[in-house]
């Protein structure tokens, strides 16, 4: 009886171990690109090419990041990332939230088809309306404007979505209660039905900012011109340019994907709460 | 003067499903008013129409001087306590509590004296920098009610509060509410389903069935004096029991015969008499439990108008004991004796029923006959 | 609070202080100079220059990446933001031109020195359309011969052919073995290359179409001659018929193909890369029949009717074309003199192979200058695969060839159709009226005779409005439209009216001339949704697609059922690290990505090759090779997007009890048995919204291919939405393109039928 319990034990330290291998085996294969990518930026430009490649840099240099803010001018296109990311981020949770609440708590005439007809666009392919969607812009002088890019970027159906979703989920009473302590219906919505709201703002900013972040071909058409270019644009562009330059381009890379991985990793918990919950696609 | 009238006041949803109809009352300024009824008759909607939750849909609604029937919820000083609280998640105890107050713009000082006055009648001034969920449905109870304390309003209305919290904990915010009724002497207005709440909190109750109001009274008077088949049944633990039985003249008698399925009961003497007009009719007998008296067990020695009936089962609950049973085919009966009376299933009984306590009821439309 | 306020403060601060996008640089005039990819970056010391020379002018120089640059083009031309002078290659001219953006240049080139003798004809007439000049060659490139010479001489010639019957005969005697075992061909030729051909066609003395009178010559003999002379290196096995999917320059090396035509940015490569070939190799004209003509390509400079500083701009076109710039630009980038005065200078005359090309120069051509030139180009390709590989008899093809070009060229004649209005306003308005009818939530019910008596309504307290309001009347009424106002007006301005403004642009022939005209719009109907039938392309993208999904689809779920699985198994620690490395790739940006990925797929230096050469696996072209770059995207896609199903799938099994699992075990069921018994059938719903949610991403496959391979292949990534993409922003069929979208959106709302229902059935069960 002993020894088969002893053996169960050394059976399920086995199977822990070759799990525990295969998962770190996994992972290691996930991020070698992220490795790789930081790896080659650091190698000075004689060493990139090097054959078999080094997986650490012998004498790592940080001239590619030099270059990437000397010659390329990366600073700029980090603020203007930055700026559209935030106010999209920012602006698209107050509207977004207003409208959803509104879906689900309100009654008023065509709601319910309204709301149908918005679910229905989700399915409509976005490139399908860029060029119109141009067009209006253009119409409105938004073209290469930081308004231009934040405006069509705020909104989102998805969002609304789901903001309704988690509103139907509190209870009437709190927003009557409100309304007997002498909320107007603004207030409501500011003091008691946003405060409540915080776990899916924080699930919708994080990837209404991400997206914002990583959106390439959008930014490319509305920014004509290179100084107002994001950043994904103006890593697109250096590496249409420099097709070869590898140091630069993956100093490029990370410098475009670290912001993210920090927001990510600040914000892991809610990230992964919101898609379980939600089946959010990023 | 924080009278509410209701004048025949309706409240009808969309869809047509009727919340209440045609509502008539005034609670008194002052008062506590009850209303009690089974799910779904109205009570909430009524409640609910005081605060302005709910639109009237016709009548005229008073609070005091003013026509309220547009008026919105924040300028109709009252405060209400929900069933489920509704407590801001997101706010500590005192931000709750003072929430309304600072909308209001009172200044600091005021609204912490009156944050801390209310904690202490409540006795929840060690809670106050808590957050609601970290508080006990009994804690949350208080801070719900201190919630609508520090406003002062000129109405508290109270939907359902006690019905998340167990019975003895129940019994105990009870007592605190009448309690505090007694110290603010502000109108209360009270919806509850359960009826033992009702009678012990009421100054008057006011029972609904399906939307419209059935009686209104004081306690006691709607216990011995139910106006209808409906209200009789629904006041008292457990409830009256109800036998169909016709009405005829005992032969060469003035008394009145009473026969029904397993039983027999003649009655004489004027406070009868009321039911000689139903002779040859069928009426609904009722009586309580408690007026349900088993031979063996006093002093009684009538062998006349005895009602034999077999005992199913007994519910001892110390004290007192519930006896049910049945009376012929159909009739089942519901006794209330003292503790000490044990029965066994299948025994036979002798009962009597006290004959001042007898109700009776039309059988179609329920009225008590007078 | 009043932290929000601040911070919504801030957002709009920010939305309003849009940057504008002139800079103010004092008193110069500021001159916009766009040029595309490396080009695009090495203009700077060209603007220098210019700069010195004119102190008032101050040069902004802006690169565009090539893959890019149609769309730019047309955004800023569209947009009405034009750069001044713009870099633009051969073909697209035209193009610009007929859309009407180009400014023509006759006035300034008379006003100052400029002579347009100077230069090659074949490539200034680049720019001459319609009798007016729209734009200056800026540099050249045209095709020449390279060769293996140890190679020829092994096989007898000590000069390369000059001749075709010479050309085919040395390249069927190149055929054969190299000495490592390899095939060998004597020419590493495409099986469908309209570049090559055409050279073949030119040198046989004919021609595709007149660009005057629109006159089509593809059923002439000349062109039968061209087509069975171009065959003729792969029934001899002279060329490959199936691309063996080397790379071209380790190959060259190698002796797989010791002869290949191309431009001139081939003698940097093969210098650079292949030092040990130093002396082995040559670079000679084209061998010719009646002429040895080459192809030009290269580069125009043009200026945009729009621009701000047209006389700036000519300045700068002008100084560009002087011969000693064009040396210098040849110095900076390698880009070759369509001065043929900088030709004339002696300075390449130490320099053989590049002076090969600027003797080539003088009897070249370039494809007919019409805007449609890029489809019947495709058209051309098409024909020629199906007489090579499917053999097609040479005459039919020719004669289904005409077809195609004569359709192409029949848009051009249409005319409007003013009607097109009446149609438009009539759609509008039923659709409208439908739309209003429909929120305003009249059912259909209420036409048709019976009536169906109407159940009672459910009433279901959560979506009940809490009651009450803080305020009455009209105002209490309109406080939600309040709410939703600002959504709903965004989206009506930027989604709904732009998705019905591209459907009825689907039912329009919506093109590149309409873009100048707009009295050329024509209602067409639904026959761009039949010409989508017919398209061979469409299949092709619809193929891919589908490929795209049934391969990946599987792959990506297995992945990361078996990645989650063994994560949430219940003695893994360190759960939330795993967790978060493997969700990585979902967060990244896609453009990084893609520049992360073509690095390790690059063929000579990519990790994946040299991963593979220790297991003893011959290096492979990735994304050039056509079968494998659609694999290549795929597991690259795969990579990026697995983690977000993970996650679901890991939130899926958190809610299976462990009752469950406690129970097998009990009743002895070893892991392998509960997954099957019990984690499967669990996850059931939770599976299907994942492959749901994932065919619908990878119906919409777009970024991968737009950035990674622009579609090519051959084709063999060509998305729908890449295609769509495609035909809008460079072909200018916007009707066309707005119909392909339309049918995927019908994909897509078919697909999610589909799902609903057997999410129902799924219930059911
Ligand atoms: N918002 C509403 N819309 C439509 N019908 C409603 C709404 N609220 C209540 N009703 C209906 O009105 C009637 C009275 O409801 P009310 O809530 O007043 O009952 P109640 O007496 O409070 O019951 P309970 O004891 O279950 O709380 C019920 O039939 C209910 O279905
Ligand atoms: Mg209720």
């Amino acid at each position: 009886m002993a020894k088969k319990s002893q053996e169960y034990i050394l059976e399920r330290k086995v199977k822990k171990t070759v799990i525990y291998l295969i998962l770190i085996g996994g992972m290691i294969i996930t991020l070698t690109p992220f490795f790789w990518s930081i790896s080659t930026s650091l190698k000075p430009r004689a060493g990139i090419f090097s054959m078999p490649p080094e997986w650490v840099p012998s004498e790592p240099t940080l001239e590619h990041y030099g270059r990437l803010f000397d010659e390329v001018d990366f600073l700029r296109h980090f603020i203007n990332s930055t700026v559209v990311a935030v106010a999209v981020t920012l602006l698209g949770l107050f509207l977004n939230s207003l409208a959803g609440y509104a879906f689900a708590k309100f009654r008023f005439p065509g709601r319910d088809r309204l709301f149908s007809i918005l679910v229905l666009s989700l399915m409509v392919p976005g490139q399908v309306t860029m060029m119109p969607v141009f067009m209006i812009l253009r119409s409105l002088g938004l073209i290469n404007t930081y308004t231009g890019l934040i405006i069509t970027g705020t909104i989102s159906v998805f969002g609304i979505f789901l903001i309704r979703q988690f509103v139907l989920t509190i209870p009437n009473d709190l927003i009557e209660a409100a309304r007997i302590d002498g909320c107007g219906e603004f207030a409501i919505y500011w003091k008691v039905i946003l405060p409540l709201c915080k776990p899916v703002l924080a699930t919708l900013g994080i990837f209404t900012f991400m997206s914002s972040w990583n959106s390439f071909l959008w930014p490319l058409i509305v920014m004509v011109r290179e100084e107002m270019y994001t950043l994904p644009v103006a890593l697109a562009n250096l590496s249409g340019q420099h097709a070869t330059d590898y140091g630069l381009l993956m100093a490029g890379a990370v410098v475009v994907v670290i912001p993210v991985i920090l927001v990510f990793l600040a914000a892991q918990k809610y990230i992964i709460e919101g898609i379980s919950t939600t089946g959010l696609k990023g | 003067m924080a009278d509410v009238v209701f004048k025949s006041v309706s409240k009808i949803y969309r869809g047509g499903v009727v919340g209440c109809r045609d509502i008539d009352l005034r609670i008194n300024d002052k008062e506590f008013c009850v209303l009690v009824g089974p799910s779904g008759c109205g009570k909430s909607t009524t409640l609910r129409t005081i605060a302005g939750l709910e639109e009237v849909t016709s009548g005229e609604l008073w609070i005091g001087d003013s026509m309220v029937n547009e008026m919105p919820p924040k300028d109709r000083d009252i405060a209400m306590v929900f069933q489920n609280y509704a407590l801001y998640p997101h706010m500590k105890v005192r931000d709750n509590m003072a929430f309304g107050l600072k909308l209001r713009k009172y200044p600091k000082k005021e609204i912490e004296h009156r944050v801390r006055e209310a904690s202490e009648i409540l006795g929840i001034t060690n809670l106050l920098e808590r957050r609601p969920k970290q508080l006990s449905g009994g804690q949350r109870q208080r801070v719900a009610l201190g919630r609508a304390i520090v406003r002062k309003p000129k109405v508290f209305l109270f939907d359902e509060p006690l019905s998340n919290l167990d019975a003895k904990l129940r019994v105990q915010m009870r007592v605190e509410i009448k309690r505090l009724h007694a110290r603010l002497r502000t109108t209360m207005v009270y919806v509850t389903h359960d009826q033992v709440e009702a009678m012990t909190m009421g100054d008057r109750i006011v029972v609904m069935q399906d939307g419209v109001i059935k009686q209104v009274d004081e306690p006691v008077r709607l216990y011995d004096n139910p106006r209808c088949r409906f209200v009789a049944g629904f006041m008292g633990s457990p409830a009256m029991n109800f036998f169909d039985c016709s009405v005829s003249r005992k032969k060469n008698e003035d008394d009145i015969l009473l026969e029904g399925d397993g039983f027999s009961i003649s009655l004489s003497g004027i406070e009868f008499s009321h039911l000689t007009s139903y002779r040859g009719r069928k009426v609904t007998l009722g009586i309580r439990p408690e007026d349900i008296i088993d031979r063996l067990y006093s002093q009684v020695t009538a062998s006349e108008n005895l009602v034999r009936a077999q005992v199913i089962t007994e519910e001892p609950m110390g004290s007192e004991n519930y006896i049910h049973a049945t009376v012929g085919e159909k009739n089942r009966l519901v006794m209330k004796t003292s503790g000490s009376n044990r029965v066994n299933m299948g025994d036979d009984l002798e009962l009597v029923f006290k004959p001042g306590k007898l109700h009776f009821f039309e059988i179609k439309s329920g009225e008590r006959i007078v | 609070m009043r932290k929000r306020a601040i911070i919504l403060g801030i957002a709009s601060a920010g939305l309003i202080s849009c940057f504008s996008s002139h800079a103010v640089s004092g008193d110069r005039r500021e001159l916009l100079v766009w040029a595309m990819g490396h080009e695009g970056t090495v203009i700077r010391e060209m603007a220098r220059r210019f700069e010195d020379e004119n102190p008032e002018v101050k040069v902004i120089t802006q690169a565009i990446p090539w893959s890019a640059a149609h769309e730019k083009l047309l955004t800023c031309v569209v947009g009405g933001v034009p750069p001044d002078v713009t870099q633009m290659g051969t073909t697209w001219v035209a193009e610009f031109q007929s859309m009407d953006a180009l400014e023509p240049l006759n006035r300034y080139m008379e006003e100052s020195e400029f002579n347009s003798g100077d230069f090659f004809e074949s490539t200034f007439d680049i720019g001459y359309i319609e009798g007016k000049n729209y734009g200056v060659p800026w540099y050249i490139d045209t095709r020449v011969l390279f060769y293996r010479k140890d190679l020829l001489e092994e096989a007898g010639y000590d000069l390369p052919p000059e001749t075709w019957d010479e050309f085919l005969e040395a390249a069927i005697r190149l055929s054969g073995e190299t000495p490592e075992g390899r095939s060998r061909y004597g020419i590493a030729l495409p099986v469908a290359d309209w570049q090559m051909f055409l050279v073949t066609l030119w040198q046989n003395g004919g021609e595709i179409l007149d660009v005057e009178t629109l006159e089509i010559f593809v059923e002439d003999l000349e062109f039968h001659g061209a087509v069975d002379f171009y065959r003729e290196f792969f029934e001899q096995g002279a060329a490959p018929l199936e691309d063996p999917g080397h790379e071209l320059l380790w190959a060259f090396s190698r002796g797989i193909y010791p002869m290949f035509v191309s431009g001139p940015w081939m003698i940097d490569q093969i210098r650079r890369q292949l030092p040990e070939l130093e002396g082995r190799w040559g670079v000679g004209k084209l061998p010719g029949r009646k002429t040895r003509t080459s192809f030009v390509g290269g580069s125009h400079l043009t200026v945009f009717r729009d621009a701000e500083n047209k006389d700036d701009a000519w300045k700068f076109i002008e100084f560009m074309s002087r011969p000693e710039n064009q040396i210098q630009w040849f110095e900076i980038s390698g880009g070759l003199p369509a001065s043929i005065r900088a030709w004339e200078t002696g300075y390449f005359d130490d320099k053989p192979e590049v002076s090969v090309f600027g003797r080539q120069m003088f009897d070249t051509k370039s494809p007919p200058n019409i805007p449609e030139w890029e489809e019947v180009a495709t058209r051309i390709d098409q024909r020629l695969e199906e007489v090579i590989r499917g053999g097609r008899p040479v005459p039919e093809a020719q004669e289904l060839l005409r077809g195609d070009i004569q359709r192409i060229l029949a848009r051009r004649l249409e005319e409007g159709d003013a009607r097109v209005i009446l149609w438009m306003i009539l759609i509008s308005v039923v659709a409208f009226a439908v739309l209003v009818a429909y929120i305003r939530g009249v059912r259909i019910k209420r036409f048709l005779p019976v009536k169906t008596p109407e159940k009672e309504t459910e009433y279901d307290i959560m979506r009940e409005p809490p009651g009450g309001m803080a305020s009455r009347g009209l105002q209490r009424f309109l406080i939600p439209y309040f709410f939703i106002l600002p959504a709903v007006l965004t989206l009506t301005v930027f989604l709904f009216l732009p998705i019905f403004g591209s459907f009825l642009i689907s039912l329009t022939n919506w093109n590149i001339y309409t873009f100048s005209e707009l009295s050329n719009l024509r209602f067409t109907g639904l026959s761009n949704y039949m010409d989508l039938l017919n398209d061979r392309i469409f299949w092709q993208a619809l193929r891919n697609t589908f490929v795209f999904s049934l391969v990946g689809i599987p792959l990506n779920v297995t992945i990361s059922l078996f990645v989650a699985v063994m994560i949430d198994k219940k003695y893994i620690s360190h759960k939330s690290f795993f967790r978060a490395g493997y969700f990585m790739p979902v967060i990244t940006t896609l453009v990084a990505v893609a520049v992360v990925w073509m690095w390790l797929y690059n063929p000579e230096y990519g990790l994946v090759n040299y991963l593979l050469e220790r297991l003893g696996i011959p290096p492979q072209r990735w994304l050039s090779n056509p079968s494998l770059a659609l694999p290549s995207l795929i597991i690259m896609s795969v990579w990026k997007n697995f983690g977000t199903n993970m996650i679901i799938i890991l939130a899926g099994l958190q809610t299976i009890p462990a009752s469950l699992y406690e129970a097998a075990s009990v009743d002895g069921a070893d892991a392998w048995q509960s997954f099957w018994n019990i984690t499967l059938p669990s996850l059931k719903p939770t599976l299907f919204f994942v492959i749901v949610m994932t065919t619908i991403g990878s119906f919409q496959f777009f970024d991968e291919p737009y950035i990674m391979t622009d579609g090519g292949p051959l084709n063999s990534t060509l998305s729908m939405i890449l295609l769509m993409y495609r035909q809008g922003f460079d072909n200018f069929n916007f009707g066309y393109g707005s119909a392909i979208g339309y049918v995927l959106f019908l994909c897509i709302v078919g697909f999610t039928l589909i799902q609903l229902y057997g999410r129902k059935r799924l219930q059911e069960r």
